[in-house]
């Protein structure tokens, strides 16, 4: 592998640079999804059931007194000579009963899983973290280190290098978006380099190809420059006409 | 049965890194220098472990949302 920039086409740079983009953006819009259907039942447990539930003990009290009350005057009823069936309301108190019975224990499920709830979030929260930070963060830093690298890339294919270095790129076609192969870079692609540096260590590489590189660059612009002003008997600048 | 809609997440999740990867084998066939493995351990390499630490959370996460709205719900509700 070269420690030279050889990046063969710009264009497939540009689609990764898309799909990055487009990579932060889905998994923090996935992650957002999950947050909000993890929130809506937060919420849900938090606030809406305990109050469900008691409001279901007090109706569902009221039923047991209901049914009582009528199991009641059907005793009240009762006489020597008639015996009002007790089998109905006797099944309607059962039911009552078994319904505030569950009332009551789902509203104790509710207080028992409101904290086993909030440890389950605080374990999820750790577990999705990362590629939170992944996404919101480094991602969009990897796409930043593209864009230069792109702008670079194409800044060096609008300068026409000088003939004969081996540089094949046509200043012709300054827009040509595939590319030969770079194996030497501009100037400014250095400086935008170095400024990345500073801030991602782990491209340093791509600074020392470019600095490398330039510096090969510059000095077979020099040899050139001085080689075309011995036979024109002129004084070399040094800078490629592209021609 | 888990929640679908965390589930969801989760696959989601997935198939973006999926699609990710499908096109960085795209790109890394055009670019070869030890800039590209460079970036490539920086910014791709986290990326895989940080996807499956989070779709494995999001499906206990699945699991824990459904057992509370079975354990919470009334049962007239579903009905």
């Amino acid at each position: 592998m070269s420690s030279q920039a050889e990046v063969h086409s710009i264009d497939a740079l540009k689609d990764f640079r898309t799909a990055l983009a487009l990579y932060s953006e889905d998994t923090l819009s996935a992650l957002g999804a999950v947050e909000a259907e993890v929130r809506r039942t937060g919420q849900w447990l938090q606030q809406e059931r305990p109050y469900y539930w008691q409001e279901q003990i007090k109706r569902r009290r009221e039923q047991v007194a209901s049914a009582k009350a009528e199991v009641f005057r059907r005793r009240l009823r009762k006489t020597p000579e008639y015996s009002p069936s007790l089998s109905e309301p006797m099944e309607i108190l059962r039911r009552a009963e078994a319904s505030l019975q569950d009332a009551e224990k789902r509203l104790l499920q509710v207080r028992k899983c409101q904290p086993l709830f909030h440890q389950a979030v605080l374990e999820y929260h750790g577990s999705i973290q990362r590629i939170k930070d992944l996404a919101a963060s480094d991602v969009p830093r990897a796409v930043t280190v593209l864009t230069r690298m792109i702008d670079a890339l194409e800044a060096y294919l609008r300068v026409a290098p000088p003939p004969g270095l081996g540089l094949e790129t046509s200043p012709a076609q300054p827009r040509s978006q595939t590319m030969p192969t770079a194996r030497a870079t501009p100037a400014e692609f250095a400086t935008i380099a170095i400024k990345v540096i500073d801030a991602e260590p782990a491209v340093a590489a791509l600074g020392q190809a470019i600095t490398g590189a330039t510096t090969e660059v510059d000095s077979r612009r020099g040899e050139r420059a001085e080689a075309l002003a011995d036979d024109k008997g002129e004084d070399g600048a040094g800078r490629p006409t592209g021609s | 049965m888990p929640n679908a809609k965390v589930l969801m997440g989760a696959n989601r999740l997935k198939q973006t890194m999926r699609a990710l990867k499908d096109q960085w084998l795209i790109t890394e066939a055009t670019w070869s220098d030890t800039v590209r493995r460079k970036f490539e351990d920086r910014y791709l390499g986290p990326l895989d472990p940080a996807v499956d630490a989070a779709v494995n959370g999001m499906q206990k996460m699945a699991e824990v949302l459904d057992q509370v709205r079975r354990d919470c719900s009334d049962r007239s509700e579903t009905l």
